[in-house]
């Protein structure tokens, strides 16, 4: 390959799909409907990387751990975590009543079948948390970030709740993912590919992550970035894989 | 195979784009992959090359079961559904025989994919290919191909089929393992036992060309099941034999399955891969001729060879006994000779079916309703696809032509005006410095083992800039294609980069 193609072809990367901005969706969750098809998402399509969130916070769970979830949507997280450690509690709060509405939904069927766990969902607006300081030991949220209009003043509050030698971890969708794996999620992940999409667009990447923490402060928290994914924490983690390394498919199962 | 050579697998990490020694996942079949919104007119705007020989793919997007975790497109068979969709393929049939481009050419051979096409009844399947019989010129060696399960043929069918000189039958039999096929949930569809039966019958009607499909990373897999599937297929009246990778799709019952435990893992990338290594030493062994590195055909026939069937050697130092088929040489491998190894043209019909015509590639309505008001008006349902000019014709025929294993200089010399390796040198020099292509004055070619395990990042290398890093318009969902429809229609788009 000549040098000039070599160059022509890296200038191309990241062209298949228009994500260079950053386009802000707020919440776009407004019918208890549609927060049930969000949630049937999460069971279905985006069961791998739930699966794989429980594997990076569930070391931090229990026991006697006091949990908390920012943006708990329809509360399947926290139950499944919950679940797993039946001797920490775990406190779900939202912002949009339509998804405390299938939450609630989710934690009686939940106890119908006795699935187990100390779970409990409430309302709150997350840039001011209606928390003395240092009350959990985890602070956690999942695929909620790209929603959040002005996590300039959530980010801190999250550290302000979290207890000294806790843990805070934020997994969302990076803006900055590898093309091919993005283009994988749309043709074989199935759900709703604009819903993803518009996500996508609305998240943030590794670098605007990066950008943001050093603003308010918390230099020392870590962004990093994981399939299609980017992860925040508070303490540098070992967060899995990177592209072609082996990774979820094999670990999911083992 | 060296160490190197077996890393990862297929879907370990979700990606479509790989770079060496990375293994590819994606199953290159289509070429070029930056499809735009495209009609006929502007297919036909220019008279291009003429060709000498087309073939047809028609898409029958039907299933009697639906098989769990099955990725592709397709309906239940719905009675006024398929004879609405019948009525609408006859209609494209019309269209395409009245455009000059397609009046006037001989249709070599053709392939009636799907979903399961069989699942149409006896005398649907007549109506069907009687039609296009009457509307096309078919060559009289023409040889055509339908897919089917062991439970969508019977003996009716099965002569209806012949009488319109369908040759080959491509059958989904997965594994004659009745736990697996359990595990696949396909246990309702088919068992061990009614396969071989379904096979037998088929054998004894008299078909020339029985392929079946079999699976590599079915859940409960193990390298002594899959050797026993081998045999088996070594004693039955199969002529030829393709092998799929099977995907546990994220959310599927199958992943669920595997979760609670309910269904044993599925092998592991190691296994899997050892047991391609198995499939290929012992057929090639028994003297099968490889077609691709994941399609054999049985030993030489003296017929074959009498009728100017050709082979090459598989090893070129000789170490090994191992031939690969030169498809062109041979009438019953001609569709893949046609649209891998020749690139020609093949006319798309029905929804969802990919072509190839004057130098377009090109894509039908995925949409099963809007693909029949579509015909229905009379307008051919052409909606997607990309012009090849030049270039990446050139490019083409080494994307999918070394899907075959091999290119033979003087054959794209005389189609291209110019040497595939001069052409590409800088290219074919790297992947020989890597030990995945071997060149000599005849032809470039695929080595063996290591070659054949990378056969898609070689092929990927020789996607244009224009293609570079875009994932294959595949048919299995046509989810990305929905949505760039979508967006010429003013309807919401997905936030894609326009050229
Ligand atoms: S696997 Fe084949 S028979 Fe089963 S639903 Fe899919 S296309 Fe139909």
């Amino acid at each position: 390959m000549s040098s000039s193609e070599t160059t022509a072809r890296r200038s191309r990367r990241g062209r298949i799909f228009d994500l260079a901005e950053r386009a802000p969706q707020g919440d776009p969750f407004e019918t208890a409907e549609e927060c049930r098809a969000y949630d049937r998402s999460v069971r279905t399509s985006m069961i791998i990387p739930m699966q794989h969130m429980m594997k990076l916070i569930g070391p931090d769970c229990g026991p006697d751990k006091d949990v908390l979830e920012i943006g708990c949507a329809s509360g399947l997280l926290s139950l499944r975590l919950a679940a797993q450690h039946r001797d920490s509690t775990f406190t779900g709060l939202d912002s949009n009543d339509a998804f405390l509405e299938v939450a609630r939904e989710n934690t009686i069927f939940a106890n119908l079948v006795s699935y187990g766990g100390d779970f409990a969902c409430d309302w709150a607006r997350y840039s001011r948390l209606p928390y003395p300081d240092d009350s959990f030991d985890v602070v956690f949220s999942f695929c909620a970030i790209n929603r959040w209009d002005k996590p300039a003043r959530i980010l801190p509050e999250l550290a302000r709740v979290c207890r000294p030698g806790g843990a805070v971890l934020l997994y969302d969708l990076a803006r900055d993912a590898d093309e091919g794996m993005v283009s994988f999620v749309l043709q074989y992940a199935g759900g709703d590919a604009n819903a993803f999409m518009t996500s996508l667009r609305a998240s943030y990447s590794t670098e605007e992550m990066r950008e943001l923490l050093d603003q308010v402060g918390l230099n020392d928290w870590s962004v990093t970035k994981e399939g299609i994914n980017l992860v925040v924490s508070s303490r540098a983690r070992d967060t899995g894989y990177t592209v072609g390394e082996p990774g979820i498919y094999e670990r999911i199962f083992d | 195979m060296t160490q190197e050579a077996i890393t990862r697998n297929f879907l370990d990490t979700p990606s479509f784009w790989r770079d060496y020694p990375e293994r590819d996942i994606e199953f290159v079949r289509w070429y070029p992959c930056d499809v735009k919104p495209l009609s006929a007119d502007q297919i036909y705007a220019t008279r291009e090359k003429f060709p000498k020989t087309t073939s047809f793919y028609v898409h029958i997007p039907f299933c009697n079961q639906v098989c769990t975790s099955c990725p592709y497109n397709k309906f239940s068979t719905r009675n006024t559904l398929t004879q609405r969709y019948i009525q609408a393929l006859k209609r494209e049939i019309d269209l395409y025989s009245q455009l000059p481009h397609v009046r006037d050419t001989v249709f070599t051979s053709g392939y009636f994919g799907g979903g399961t096409p069989t699942t149409l009844r006896a005398e649907e399947l007549d109506d069907l290919l009687g039609y296009m019989k009457q509307r096309l010129n078919f060559s009289p060696d023409c040889s055509v191909t339908i897919e089917s399960t062991p439970v969508d043929v019977d003996q009716q069918k099965l002569d209806v089929l012949l009488k319109h000189g369908v040759n080959r039958m491509s059958l989904g039999v997965q594994t004659f393992h009745d736990p697996l096929l359990r595990y696949l949930g396909r246990a309702r569809a088919h068992t061990g036992e009614s396969a071989t039966r379904t096979i037998e019958l088929i054998d004894r009607s008299g078909l020339e060309n029985l392929c079946i499909d079999y699976m590599i990373g079915i859940p409960g897999q193990t390298p002594e099941l899959w050797a026993q599937d081998i045999r088996t297929l070594m004693d039955l009246p199969v002529t030829s034999f393709s092998v799929y990778n099977y995907a546990v799709m994220p959310g599927s019952e199958v992943f669920f399955a595997l979760q609670s435990g309910a269904t044993p893992p599925c092998p592991s990338t190691r296994e899997a891969d050892e047991m391609y290594q198995y499939l290929h030493t012992t057929l090639m062994d028994a003297g099968y001729l490889a077609l691709t590195y994941n399609d054999f055909i049985e030993p030489m026939r003296p017929e074959w060879e009498a009728a100017g069937v050709k082979t090459y050697p598989v090893v070129k130092d000789g170490s090994k006994p191992y031939r690969g088929l030169e498809t062109d040489t041979f009438y019953l491998t001609d569709h893949l000779s046609q649209i891998w190894g020749r690139c020609g043209d093949m006319v798309a019909i029905g929804s969802g079916a990919y072509g190839y015509l004057n130098n377009h590639m090109y894509l039908n309505e995925p949409d099963i309703e809007s693909y029949i008001s579509r015909c229905n008006e009379g307008r051919l349902p052409v909606v997607m696809g990309a012009y090849t000019d030049e270039h990446e014709q050139r490019c083409r025929s080494l994307v999918l032509g070394l899907k075959l294993l091999r290119v033979k200089r003087s054959v794209y010399r005389e189609r291209h005006g110019v040497d595939p390796y001069e052409y590409f040198k800088d290219k074919v020099d790297d992947l020989v410095a890597k030990g995945l292509l071997e060149v000599d004055a005849d032809a470039i070619q695929v080595t063996y083992p290591k070659g054949w395990y990378y056969i898609d990042n070689i092929s990927k290398s020789f996607y244009s800039d224009a293609n570079y890093r875009l994932p294959q318009p595949t048919s299995a969902s046509t989810e990305i294609l929905k949505w760039q429809i979508d967006r010429t229609d003013g309807r919401k788009g997905l936030p894609l980069v326009q050229f």
